[in-house]
């Protein structure tokens, strides 16, 4: 294992930390407990694995990519399972903040995990359905079908 | 269109979402001490050593000479560099590196040749040399790189029948460069 540098990992981190932090927090919700341990443990993983980087992908995409496994692992280890596709699963509450910036993000937070992953990666990020499929073990036309639930869904929560 | 599409509503609507936010200074610094306690990350040892001393004094006769180049250098690092310094090179981020380092090379002849407008003509002679002798020294490098490519090879033809600062053609090792 390589040992790196910290004056030169801090300034990769205040480069990167903020979106990444961003990412995370929506992909969990809005719960930033949880949010600060998943890029803390991102950075870990990413500095095991930077000597494997390759430059095939901006160095950005690459750590959202190991945040979102993070995340995965987490929703894993708490529910059993990484995604969940259940709106009646998780609770729903009917947003209520009048700017429609705070009641879009509530939104989001709202909806079940596999929901709010895929609607994430394709309508924030701007994945493709085929690369949402390649991160998530899942087919593109599953990716698709779930993204226009997840838009259904989230429609309902802020026009109920 | 498809009804489950987002309207230009809701789209504009995502893209007015952040997509950044600032996490606090303490999960920097928990993160730093995790990766401390893994290995995976070290603070850079003092290096002031006599040599260190005689070359950095070398190095600020050809800095002089550079003039503002060095300041550009430092605000046009990416992440490329940042990445360069922590781990080893292997081949892809080594081409990377040189990709950076060329603009940065570019940015300070840029910068060269705006400092050397009130410049006395001896320290525009110095300047010139260092200029050509980096040019020289790349050529020579892409040569290693690749002993049979034509292009490079007359550049540095061409190049080292440019008269040294002394009015010498150079040949290899002879440019009074210090390199840093």
């Amino acid at each position: 294992m390589v040992a790196g540098y910290e004056r030169a990992f801090r300034e990769l981190y205040r480069r990167h930390t903020p979106k990444l932090f961003q990412f995370v927090m929506r992909l969990l919700g809005g719960v930033e407990v949880d949010a600060e341990d998943i890029v803390q443990e991102t950075w870990v993983r990413a500095a095991e694995r930077l000597s494997g980087f390759r430059w095939e992908s901006s160095f950005a995409t690459w750590l959202t990519g190991i945040g979102l496994n993070m995340c995965r692992d987490l929703w894993r280890r708490r529910n059993g399972r990484e995604l969940d596709w259940d709106v009646a699963a998780e609770p729903v509450e009917r947003a209520g903040a009048p700017d429609e910036r705070i009641d879009l993000e509530r939104a989001i937070a709202l909806l079940p995990s596999g929901y709010r992953t895929v609607l994430i990666l394709h309508d924030l990020e701007g994945c493709t359905h085929e690369e949402i499929g390649h991160r998530l073990g899942i087919a593109a036309g599953t990716s698709k079908s779930q993204l226009s639930s997840a838009r259904r869904a989230m429609r309902a929560l802020l026009n109920p | 269109m498809d009804r489950d599409e987002l309207r230009p509503s809701e789209r504009a609507a995502f893209d007015a979402l952040p997509r950044e936010q600032s996490a606090s200074r303490i999960l920097e610094e928990r993160t730093v001490r995790a990766l401390k306690e893994r290995g995976l990350l070290r603070s850079r040892p003092a290096l002031i050593r006599p040599w260190v001393v005689a070359t950095a004094a070398a190095a600020s006769l050809a800095l002089f000479a550079s003039g503002l180049a060095v300041g550009q250098w430092m605000g046009a690092r990416q992440t490329v560099d940042a990445l360069a310094a922590l781990y080893p090179e292997g081949p892809n981020r080594a081409a990377a590196r040189v990709q950076s380092t060329g603009s940065a090379h570019v940015a300070a002849l840029n910068a060269l040749v705006e400092a050397l407008g009130s410049a006395a003509p001896q320290d525009a002679a110095r300047a010139r040399e260092v200029a050509i002798a980096t040019l020289w020294a790349a050529a020579a490098e892409v040569i290693r790189l690749a002993p049979d490519d034509e292009l490079a090879a007359q550049v540095l033809q061409v190049l080292e029948s440019v008269p040294t600062e002394g009015g010498v053609a150079a040949e290899e090792g002879q440019r009074n460069v210090v390199w840093f």
